[in-house]
């Protein structure tokens, strides 16, 4: 071969020594193997689908620890109601007794009536803006001081709402009734009027969901009316239907002692792993005003207490242990759902380690390895190039420069 | 022999000899012009002179096998010059088609992946307002992204296609100066002058003209003959036949011949080949399962969407705006709410329902009409982006090592025998078999490697 | 088979290694002895890729005979350093094997046809006692 056709085969040489220098250098700064799809396509796809996997496992742990610190919060929550009902079983115990006479009674009654209050403060537990215990309704206290009557905002004197006004269909009216502890729920059917309201909620009361004697009228000032005429059964009413306007207590109707519940009983499910998801939590009517209905009992004991014989506050202060009960039984699925967690937690981060040591092995690269590689890849590099620069006329290596 | 004879034997001799010496001076001045052929001093035998007793002299001359086999050199890194460039040409796109699928923090197989890590999130706290915020966030994230792959691509194709216009009119030109040369070299040749310089013109005109398209070459007495890959004359003698680009019904230049035929589809070689191939089959490939991904993904969560109530209890409305065709559906997709009451988590119409949120979870994993996931769709785009582009930096290296061992088979010294060459590219043929079997070994070899270390390997 | 102990498989782990980066080599010097013309460099070359291939083969099988009954994936049976550098040098090793394939491809092809024009050469030869230098009508398909 003539030594002047070396030439191509130099510069051929310097480009490939050349770029092999570039692939090391880029290989070190980045510490990957893998920089471009070009660069391995079957390891680039496999690392989207990795990433992805990565991308939910983070999402889950971030999922775990929201729903454990709201569930300990919760936990916590009726961790101080069951002491709460502890020390009001004890003093409607000592109420019981023969011995009290009414002064006492009033006194202790008093005293449970602060624990009612503090029993429905920690039933109202929000964690940062969530009310734990409403079911899926958590963007308000789920327990209300409950009135006797609830009044519409629409209707006037002049212009009254009448028996025949219909109602928006598909428009929901909830009354909640704090002696039963349950819930009457309306949903309004095309070509429903008001009258079919008022209908619904008598056979309510008379079935036992409301407490007896509850009506929904029109009263005196054209509004719709609904209260249990009575004055120590309470309620609490809501509505969405705009031919109503928003439910109001009547002012003064309210009623001392007595506590409806205005959340739902829906649950949320929340996924935490790829198959398997887990309830928020335990809704409020479960867990305090169905069953004994803890709440109610209270309310009742207190009621004994200030009026009662001595039997009926022993059945009262019976009752309230019986709600201590049934609280400590329904607080078990939410312990469990809360050492699931912790579980999942565990079984979390081992699987954020076996992806990433997946991703690293499909484009990762040593970076002592990279730096060796490119020691070499420069070494070579200086060898090619002094071997040009011998064999190269004057003009080349001028342009090398 | 008589006396004249003999002279007559010695003046060509000598004029032999000086015409040796001339075209050595020619071979030192031009040793570094590009395309120089080197020109053998071809001192042949003359014809044997037969007087009817005796033969004076005769042997086998390598000359003819010699030019015609420098002629197949030139033509063979003709073809090679073809493939580099047009290789080269899809290389250099692809290699800014590349970083659009490489895994950044804005890529659209992260960007899907965070829109569904902010569904899940929302999940735990439907009420939040700076959840449902962060979820149209994500989604508009998705959107543009699609968008940015889709113009990328397009635009390529609005630079490969101005791309085309200037081959063709380089062709043009290129076509003009050889046909022109022609007349020349035969004149020369006809009067036997040496038409050594005007011929190495031509053939490095032939040579850029192969860089931009592939040609047909044929040589004839009055010189060579051009046509295109599918058989339309472009060279013919001292004529010459222009190719027109027509702005197509999609948009894009078409290459026509000189009668209007439209030959688009027929050029594969070259700069302008290579360049034909990426605008109208690689990246509409591409383009097109982009849009299916994008048309696919956004109707289903659309559909998903339309079966959940929104925070107010109203029925949910559509998350993306999709056209109805599939074509331009990625770089059309934009969020259709911006209103974070409205998406649709609720299952049931309470405001506080999650329920919705794990139907539009379950997209990710659940195969799109396509057949694959999203996550798969999307891994399918990459894989095929790191195919094309690693195969086109594999051969492009590869006809690059080609083309050097052509140029320097033209460039040696040539001496040898036909049939000692002949043996030599017999044993040539022979290393290569063998190295091709070591080639699939090493192949083979591969899963091996790779695996090495763990369980699998066993 | 008593399984073998960490330290030799990892003892044979970089005799692998150290035969990848050879063959790398050799890949590399084939493609620089193409494209140089050199035949006799390029046969030599492809008669030590070959060796080295067989050496590979027997090394592998020698690591996967001595492996214990499956392990978890995640638990690597040698040194994961000297693995991830097989797993880098194998990637490369795949990328140059791409390319010299290709360049076998275009090169098998000239010196194909270079062969043709020998043999039918040749044969014009004996035909004809014609010496002056003479154009043929060459037509190629590019």
């Amino acid at each position: 071969m003539r030594v002047t056709n070396m030439i191509p085969d130099m510069q051929y040489a310097m480009q490939q020594s050349q770029q092999a220098v570039a692939a090391a250098l880029k290989q070190l700064s980045t510490g990957l193997r893998v920089n471009k799809p070009s660069d391995d396509p079957a390891a680039s796809a496999q690392m989207v689908t990795s990433l992805a996997n990565s991308a939910n496992v983070d999402q889950y742990t971030s999922n775990v620890n929201s729903l454990l610190s709201q569930m300990q919060a919760a936990d916590s929550g009726i961790s101080s109601i069951v002491t709460s009902l502890s020390s009001a079983a004890t003093i409607g115990v000592s109420g019981a007794n023969g011995t009290t006479n009414s002064a006492d009674r009033q006194a202790m009654a008093a005293q449970v009536s602060s624990v009612l209050a503090s029993v429905v403060a920690q039933a109202n537990t929000s964690h940062q803006g969530v009310y734990v215990f409403g079911g899926t309704a958590t963007t308000s206290p789920p327990f209300v001081q409950a009135s006797t009557t609830y009044n519409s905002t629409q209707g006037t004197v002049l212009i009254p709402l009448t028996a025949t006004q219909p109602l928006t269909a598909g428009s929901v009216t909830t009354v909640s009734d704090a002696t039963t502890g349950k819930t009457f729920t309306f949903t309004v059917l095309p070509g429903q009027t008001i009258s079919a309201l008022s209908t619904a909620i008598a056979g309510a009361a008379a079935s036992g969901i409301l407490s007896a004697g509850t009506t929904a009228t029109i009263n005196v000032n054209g509004q719709l009316s609904i209260g249990t005429n009575s004055g120590t059964a309470g309620i609490a009413v809501s509505t969405n239907d705009p031919v109503l306007g928003p439910m109001n207590a009547a002012s003064g109707t309210q009623v001392a002692n007595a506590y409806a519940y205005v959340g739902n009983s829906a649950v949320n499910q929340v996924q935490v792993g790829d198959s398997f998801s887990v309830p928020v939590g335990v809704p409020g009517d479960l867990m305090f005003t169905s069953g004994p209905n803890v709440i109610g009992s209270l309310t009742n004991l207190i009621a004994a207490l200030q009026t009662g014989t001595s039997a009926q506050i022993g059945a009262a202060s019976n009752a309230v242990s019986s709600g201590l009960n049934y609280v400590s039984q329904q607080r078990i699925p939410l312990d469990n759902t809360i050492s699931q967690l912790n579980s999942q937690d565990t079984f979390l981060s081992q699987e954020t380690l076996t992806l990433t040591s997946q991703q690293s092995t499909l484009v990762g690269v040593n970076i002592a390895n990279a730096a060796t590689n490119l020691s070499q890849a420069e070494l070579e590099n200086n060898a090619t190039m002094a071997a040009a620069a011998k064999v190269l006329p004057q003009t080349l290596l001028d342009y090398l420069k | 022999m008589s006396l004249s004879t003999s002279l007559t034997i010695a003046v060509r001799s000598l004029s032999a000899a000086t015409g040796a010496l001339q075209i050595a001076n020619n071979n030192i001045a031009n040793a570094n012009t590009p395309g120089y052929v080197r020109q053998l001093a071809t001192l042949q035998e003359a014809e044997p002179f037969n007087d009817g007793t005796m033969s004076a002299g005769n042997g086998v001359v390598l000359t003819g096998y010699q030019s015609a086999r420098d002629e197949l050199l030139q033509t063979l890194i003709q073809q090679q010059t073809q493939a580099q460039s047009g290789t080269n040409a899809q290389l250099s796109s692809l290699q800014q088609i590349e970083p659009l699928f490489t895994t950044s923090t804005q890529d659209i197989g992260t960007q899907m992946s965070a829109l569904f890590s902010s569904i899940s999130s929302l999940s735990t706290n439907p009420a939040s307002s700076p959840a449902r915020q962060a979820v149209l966030v994500a989604g508009n994230n998705l959107a543009t992204a699609f968008n940015r792959a889709s113009n990328s691509l397009t635009s390529l194709q609005v630079g490969l296609n101005s791309q085309v216009t200037q081959d063709v009119s380089l062709i043009n030109t290129l076509t003009e100066q050889i046909a022109a040369l022609n007349p020349q070299i035969a004149q020369l040749k006809a009067s036997g002058q040496d038409s050594g310089t005007l011929q190495n013109q031509q053939d490095q005109l032939v040579l850029t003209l192969s860089a931009l398209t592939g040609v047909g070459v044929t040589k004839a007495d009055n010189g060579i003959t051009l046509t295109t890959g599918s058989g339309t004359p472009l060279v013919v003698g001292s004529q010459s036949f222009s190719l027109q680009t027509k702005l197509g019904s999609d948009g894009m230049q078409h290459v026509l011949d000189q009668n209007g035929t439209d030959i688009t589809t027929t050029l594969s070689s070259g700069d302008l080949g290579g360049t034909v191939q990426m605008r109208d089959q690689t990246i509409p490939g591409l383009l097109s399962q982009l849009d299916t991904l994008a048309s696919q993904f956004g109707t289903a969560f659309n559909a998903v969407q339309t079966t959940g109530f929104d925070q107010k209890g109203a029925a949910g409305q559509n998350f993306f705006i999709m056209q109805a065709a599939i074509a331009g559906s990625a770089a059309s997709i934009r969020m259709a709410i911006a209103d974070p009451t409205l998406i649709a988590a609720s299952s049931d119409g309470s405001a506080g329902s999650n329920g919705n949120l794990a139907n539009l979870s379950a997209i990710q994993a659940k195969p799109l009409p396509s057949g694959n996931t999203p996550g798969d769709s999307y891994a399918n785009l990459v894989f095929n982006v790191g195919s094309l582009t690693a195969n086109a930096t594999a051969t492009s290296g590869a006809v690059a090592a080609s083309l050097l061992q052509l140029k320097n088979q033209l460039n040696s010294v040539s001496g040898v025998s036909i049939d000692e060459e002949s043996t030599n590219l017999i044993t040539y043929q022979q290393a290569y078999e063998a190295a091709a079997r070591v080639v699939s070994t090493i192949q083979s070899l591969y899963q091996v490697t790779m695996s090495m270390g763990t369980a699998a390997a066993a | 088979m008593i399984p073998m102990p960490i330290l030799s498989r990892n003892e044979v782990a970089a005799a692998y290694l150290q035969q990848l980066h050879e063959l790398a080599f050799e890949i590399t010097t084939a493609m620089e002895a193409i494209s140089e013309n050199d035949l006799m460099r390029f046969q030599e070359c492809v008669a030590r890729q070959e060796t080295i291939c067989f050496g590979l083969i027997a090394i592998a099988k020698t690591v996967s005979e001595c492996l214990p009954s499956p392990e978890p994936l995640s638990v690597p049976n040698i040194d994961p350093s000297i693995r991830e550098r097989i797993r880098s040098t194998g990637g490369a090793i795949n990328q140059l094997n791409m390319q010299y394939a290709e360049l076998l491809k275009h090169s098998g092809r000239s010196i194909a046809l270079l062969g043709l024009l020998s043999r039918s050469q040749t044969e014009q030869f004996l035909t004809s006692r014609r010496t002056r230098p003479k154009y043929e009508t060459w037509s190629c398909e590019m």
